[in-house]
């Protein structure tokens, strides 16, 4: 015990300087993480190169400020994953990017790793529960829809060919000279056709048929 | 007096200690040089590393793949060459640590290659596509890339102005020297559907317009 009495004071001040450098890394953490929304990134193979904003990061958790972010995966042999968020204030936002295999040898790789496949797709599942606007905020384009007017009716249905439950399908009613219109009535909102499914209504592709 | 030297040389220590973490972690990004790494991967290109800062004082001049020991800092490259537009790419050390340079061909260079490879791409969407050699006018299209790619639009002939019919976009790829139809014809090309190729590239082609692939055609002033 007395012993102990003689190292009090070291004790003090050894728990004292931990404490204080703690607190120092603490604060420099909140400081920089202040006014920022996390945004969590993932991607399927896991090597795959993330670009937020055309700046690589890591896979895992990186801090930004809000705003419109385009997240995109690449890696060889498989199709570029494309996404644009929107990150607002205490609206983290999680992306779970699985890349699909193009090359022979991806598919092989896949195959492999159809257990990590099917599991990412668990988790996406999972994550599109929790959020019952998932499907709105990762599809803004929705608050414009359904759409009429004279010439034109512009509606949008969930893409029952995506497993994770995210994507939808924009539907165009229109007559043959009008389909055109529609589609840049979607570009004058700011949308990209290019990033939908879009199906017309009443129409039979004359060239493939 | 032994304790109290004691006593501060261990709170002298414990400063230096608190000091040298905060230091550490606010100089973690300009820590030292750092290997960074430009593949080129196309002869006849130029890449100048410079600095950027005001002097943008060129740090190396690269005419193929090279590894380069840069200090922390800013810097940007220039890559020029005989058949593409110069761009520029900035970058950090040490964040960016790896380069693979494959720059795409310039537009000009793009659309001189038409005459040459227009005939056998409509020849091959022709066969491909009975009724295109019947009804449909496939117009020139649109290089992207190193060439490797190219993006058309194909119209009705019935089509006038008053009566305006659907026009189609179809993308190609040159796989081992060969045209190959990667999309089926479609009013609106969906990266959903076609995820085999670049987003830019079916983005870029829904938005053209017959007069504007005529236009991007043209380019003999930019010669």
């Amino acid at each position: 015990m007395e012993g102990l009495q003689q190292y009090r004071k070291l004790i003090i001040i050894i728990g004292v300087v931990i404490f204080t450098g703690l607190f120092t890394l603490l604060s420099i953490t909140i400081f920089y993480r202040s006014g920022k929304v996390s945004v969590s990134l993932n991607a399927l193979p896991s090597d795959s190169i993330i670009t937020l904003n055309d700046v690589p990061v890591k896979p895992g958790t990186t801090y930004v400020t809000p705003g419109t972010y385009k997240i995109v995966a690449k890696k060889n042999g498989f199709a570029d994953f494309q996404r644009t968020i929107a990150v607002g204030e205490g609206n983290p936002a999680t992306i779970n990017a699985t890349l699909i295999p193009v090359s022979e040898d991806a598919k092989k790789w896949a195959l492999e790793h159809k257990d990590e496949y099917a599991d990412f797709s668990i988790l996406d599942k999972s994550l599109a529960k929790t959020k019952d606007n998932r499907a709105a905020n990762d599809n803004p384009i929705t608050e414009k829809l359904p759409y009429k007017n004279l010439l034109y009716n512009i509606t949008y249905r969930p893409d029952e060919t995506d497993q994770s439950g995210n994507r939808i399908v924009i539907e165009i009613d229109a007559s043959r000279a009008y389909r055109s219109a529609a589609l840049f009535q979607i570009r004058k909102w700011g949308y990209d056709p290019t990033d939908y499914r879009i199906e017309f209504r009443g129409y039979t592709n004359p060239i493939t048929s | 007096m032994k304790k109290i030297a004691l006593y501060i040389g261990i709170i002298t220590l414990a400063i230096i200690v608190v000091i040298a973490l905060i230091v550490q972690f606010f100089s973690q990004p300009e820590q030292k040089a750092q290997a960074v790494s430009f593949t080129l991967a196309q002869s006849h290109v130029n890449v100048s590393i410079r600095q950027d800062t005001s002097e943008a004082r060129e740090v190396a001049l690269l005419t193929e793949s090279k590894a380069l020991t840069l200090p922390s800092g800013k810097y940007y490259y220039v890559v020029t060459g005989e058949r593409i537009a110069p761009s520029t790419v900035k970058f950090t050390v040490p964040n960016d640590t790896q380069f693979t340079i494959d720059p795409d061909y310039s537009s000009s260079y793009l659309a001189s290659l038409l005459e040459s490879e227009v005939p056998a791409i409509d020849q091959l969407l022709e066969t491909r596509y009975a009724k295109i050699a019947n009804g449909y006018v496939i117009h020139p299209g649109k290089f992207y890339r190193q060439g490797q790619w190219y993006a058309t639009i194909i119209s009705d002939r019935r089509s006038t102005n008053e009566d305006p019919y659907d026009e189609y976009r179809i993308v190609l790829n040159k796989q081992n020297g060969n045209w190959v139809a990667v999309t089926t014809p479609e009013i609106s090309l969906s990266a959903v559907t076609f995820p085999g190729v670049p987003h830019e590239i079916l983005s870029d082609i829904n938005k053209a317009t017959i007069e504007s692939l005529a236009d991007w055609g043209n380019q003999d002033s930019l010669r």
